[in-house]
């Protein structure tokens, strides 16, 4: 495995990092939507159907030497898994960080919208999502935070309580085990 | 953190081909390699991934790193190593190569992994982490 030390070395070099960076950026994307769809969708078919997209489509996006895919194109694929897709520009230490890191955990484990409003308190839900009204009170709330790592995974608090642009988020009810009932739901199958 | 640890066998003159091959690549190759090896490093199964591919036939006992350069003109590279693994995940590097033209460079590319394959099976040569 290549040290952080390593990496930070290479990185000095502008030209290195310029191609790093790109390369890096094409291979991790598709690597994030492969696990992401063995996870959530099984085959590529049902998360082109989730997506709105084709097949051949998802095929190219899973292909790490691809590097074309539009951003309207992993919008669509995001949307597919029930999840957002950020582009962030972020300093070097950070990529070096993230491609040292980078593990199909990180993103097999990754909450669809559903599985988030389930975990936050009924205080907190905009209940069953398709009837949520755009003009909720519930401006923005804050999804359970892990505080502690266990053995047996991510622990939530058991008394959190903020107040974020007028929303209040409470998770007092039993966050964490809705959450964990919540995990596993097929983000593709609706 | 990674799921797999990349190594690269050295022979019993200290000479890693690997690296030898690394460094002389050109800076797209080198960034493009990395690249391929951090996303491969995340990856349970290197079987389902474009990434790599498990040699049969008479290269028995090797696998490929594949990636590529866009052109022009279109480049294609396979480094070789121990496949399946000696140790549970734990790829070890045994040289470099680029496919062109139906051909391989170095052309022996495969006989001579081979030949550092058996090598190492004998004891001669050693395996450090590929940083």
């Amino acid at each position: 495995m290549t040290t952080p030390d390593a990496i930070w070395r290479r990185l000095s070099d502008k030209k290195y990092r310029e191609h790093y960076a790109l390369s890096f950026l094409k291979r991790s994307v598709a690597f994030q939507i492969k696990t992401l769809r063995t996870k959530h969708c099984g085959s590529q078919a049902e998360l082109a159907q989730a997506a709105g997209i084709t097949q051949g489509v998802v095929s190219r996006a899973e292909d790490p030497d691809y590097g074309n895919l539009t951003f309207n194109t992993v919008g669509r694929i995001a949307s597919g898994f029930d999840m957002a897709f950020i582009g962030k520009f972020v300093p070097w230490s950070e990529l070096a960080e993230f491609s040292q890191n980078l593990s199909e955990e990180e993103f097999a484990n990754l909450p669809t919208f559903e599985e988030e409003n389930s975990a936050i308190s009924p205080l907190g839900q905009l209940g069953k999502v398709e009837n949520a009204s755009p003009d909720s009170h519930v401006l923005f709330r804050k999804p359970p935070q892990p505080v502690a790592v266990s053995d047996s995974g991510g622990q939530y608090a058991q008394s959190e309580r903020s107040i974020s642009g007028g929303g209040v988020f409470n998770s007092d009810t039993g966050g964490a085990a809705a959450y964990g009932a919540a995990r596993g739901a097929a983000a593709c199958s609706y | 953190m990674a799921l797999w640890r990349i190594r690269a066998y050295h022979l019993a003159s200290g000479f890693c081909p690997i690296r030898e091959w690394y460094a002389a690549q050109n800076v797209e190759v080198r960034a493009e390699f990395d690249a391929a090896l951090a996303t491969l490093s995340a990856t349970a199964d290197w079987s389902d991934t474009w990434q790599f591919k498990e040699l049969t036939k008479s290269h028995t006992g090797l696998g490929e790193i594949r990636f590529k350069l866009e052109g022009p003109p279109l480049r294609r590279f396979r480094p070789v190593g121990i496949w399946p693994p000696i140790v549970q995940r734990e790829f070890i590097l045994l040289l470099g190569c680029e496919k062109a033209l139906g051909a391989y460079i170095p052309r022996d590319a495969f006989t001579l992994a081979l030949e550092y394959k058996r090598r190492l099976e004998r004891g001669e040569g050693e395996v450090h982490d590929y940083t």
